[in-house]
């Protein structure tokens, strides 16, 4: 019997701090991926535009952070999968803990994934500018882009803190569901690839689709989010709260 | 396209799965911090060195804040004053240069294609006096991609006498490549469709050329009936 008397909220700020020094792999692959989609970034060129007259021809290339936006969604939604698998989770018996304790940490640690991902993709952005610069033939023109205003950059960094959240929750509670039985492995992954190819043009998932990606407002849209994310953590914390005692 | 993306996310998944055990982990994960430290500074040196150096081409603080349509006006603002005759009030920014040809015939023809190819206006006056010299001045508005002046980059203008023959060409036609860093896909929702964002993004702005011709009163000009070629009363 444990003499000291530890409340909720100091049990969850000391999980989360643990969580954020000792899941360092988390944060290696974050540096890794979003380094290898730097890569992919200045790699990948599109023509935007093409026009002139009798006088020249001009050409206009873009550089996008497309790509560091997509793959740091997929970092967030594996690292949220990785944080439910049972190794992370015994971690946690480090401490005086339950399981409540030990989601709610979980969660905040997440958060803090999704801000570092948002915070470093945004920032990436200056450092794809320099690389452009560097690699770059062609002369590099300012224009209206992500680096031109800090209003556009905020609202750039909102718009990618929501997918990321969104991609954060699903793969939270997918990551749940396979803790509960491994058959939901192959059952979510059937469910991922059939229904990317094969139903691809049903009613569902274009309905799916315009409720998220044809949201025209943004405050319509971080409700969505917001909502959803809250429902679909709540779900996994629900069921990971469910699952028997560590034997 | 699906399945690529599904294949990049098993090999992002199979990559960060692929971690050390726990204990090593805790052994490294401080170096681990040091380093993301590290390239955390990185990026926040390259996003200070933005703002500091700005080494791409910026817009320019005088039109900056303008929308395209202003920029579009001085060209036609051009073209209206220069074929009315009122040369006295064209910007005299858009001056690029001047000639005096010293010419004795009495006729003289314009030979030139550029005026089918892009927007630009040959002006032909009378002079009042037979002074036996040809006047050529040659006027230009702008070029502005994404509010950057290109004018410096694109042909200029070349003029030639040979014979009884005034020969205006360019001096080649540059092909021009530029780079830019444009706005995420994922904002796209919130601005309409991609088009419109394209759109936004280049803005581009044809400079409109002019070119005046004040020919000796003594001299007639042989191709009065070039429509791109206008005539002053």
């Amino acid at each position: 019997m444990s003499l000291s008397n530890v409340s909720l909220g100091e049990t969850i700020k000391n999980q989360y701090l643990y969580k954020i020094t000792s899941y360092s792999d988390a944060v290696k692959s974050l540096m890794i991926v979003q380094l290898i989609a730097i890569m992919f970034t200045v790699s990948m060129v599109t023509s935007i535009g093409s026009m002139g007259d009798g006088l020249m021809h001009i050409t206009i290339n873009e550089y996008t952070i497309d790509a560091t936006i997509v793959f740091m969604i997929l970092w967030v939604f594996i690292t949220s999968i990785l944080v439910t698998t049972k190794s992370y989770q015994y971690e946690d018996f480090s401490f005086v803990t339950n399981r409540l304790s030990s989601q709610l940490a979980n969660l905040l640690f997440l958060l803090t994934a999704v801000t570092a991902g948002v915070v470093s993709t945004i920032m990436s952005s200056y450092l794809i500018y320099y690389i452009v610069l560097i690699i770059s033939d062609k002369q590099l023109l300012g224009g209206v882009n992500i680096l031109a205003s800090g209003s556009e950059m905020s609202f750039t960094a909102i718009v990618i803190f929501l997918y990321m959240l969104l991609a954060s929750s699903a793969g939270y509670a997918a990551g749940a569901l396979t803790q509960i039985s491994r058959l939901f492995i192959p059952l979510l992954s059937a469910v991922l690839v059939m229904g990317s190819i094969f139903f691809a043009n049903s009613t569902f998932l274009r309905t799916f689709y315009s409720f998220y990606f044809s949201e025209s407002s943004l405050l319509l849209f971080s409700a969505k989010c917001l909502v959803t994310s809250s429902i679909l953590f709540a779900a996994a914390v629900f069921i990971m709260q469910s699952r028997e005692v560590r034997s | 396209m699906v399945v690529i993306w599904l294949l990049i996310l098993l090999v992002l998944f199979l990559f960060i799965k692929s971690r050390p055990g726990i204990s090593k982990r805790r052994i490294s994960g401080n170096n681990i911090l040091k380093l993301f430290l590290g390239y955390m500074a990185v990026l926040l040196i390259a996003t200070v060195a933005f703002y500091i150096f700005p080494f791409a081409e910026v817009p320019d603080n005088e039109i900056g804040e303008q929308s395209h349509e202003p920029l579009s006006k001085q060209g036609a603002e051009l073209y209206n004053l220069s074929t009315q005759g009122d040369f006295d009030k064209i910007d005299p920014a858009f001056l690029k240069s001047t000639q005096e040809i010293s010419y004795n015939k009495n006729e003289i023809t314009i030979v030139e294609t550029l005026t089918e190819q892009s927007a630009f206006q040959i002006v032909v006056e009378k002079k009042e006096s037979d002074d036996g010299m040809i006047e050529l001045r040659y006027y230009e508005s702008p070029y502005r991609l994404m509010n950057v002046n290109i004018s410096d980059q694109i042909s200029k203008i070349k003029t030639e006498i040979i014979e009884d023959n005034l020969l205006i060409n360019s001096d080649g036609r540059p092909e021009l490549s530029y780079s830019t860093i444009s706005k995420p896909m994922i904002l796209s929702q919130f601005q309409g469709d991609r088009e419109d964002k394209m759109f936004n993004e280049i803005n581009y702005t044809e400079g409109t050329r002019v070119l005046h011709v004040k020919v000796p009163g003594n001299v007639e000009v042989t191709n009065e009936k070039n429509e791109f070629i206008h005539f002053l009363d």
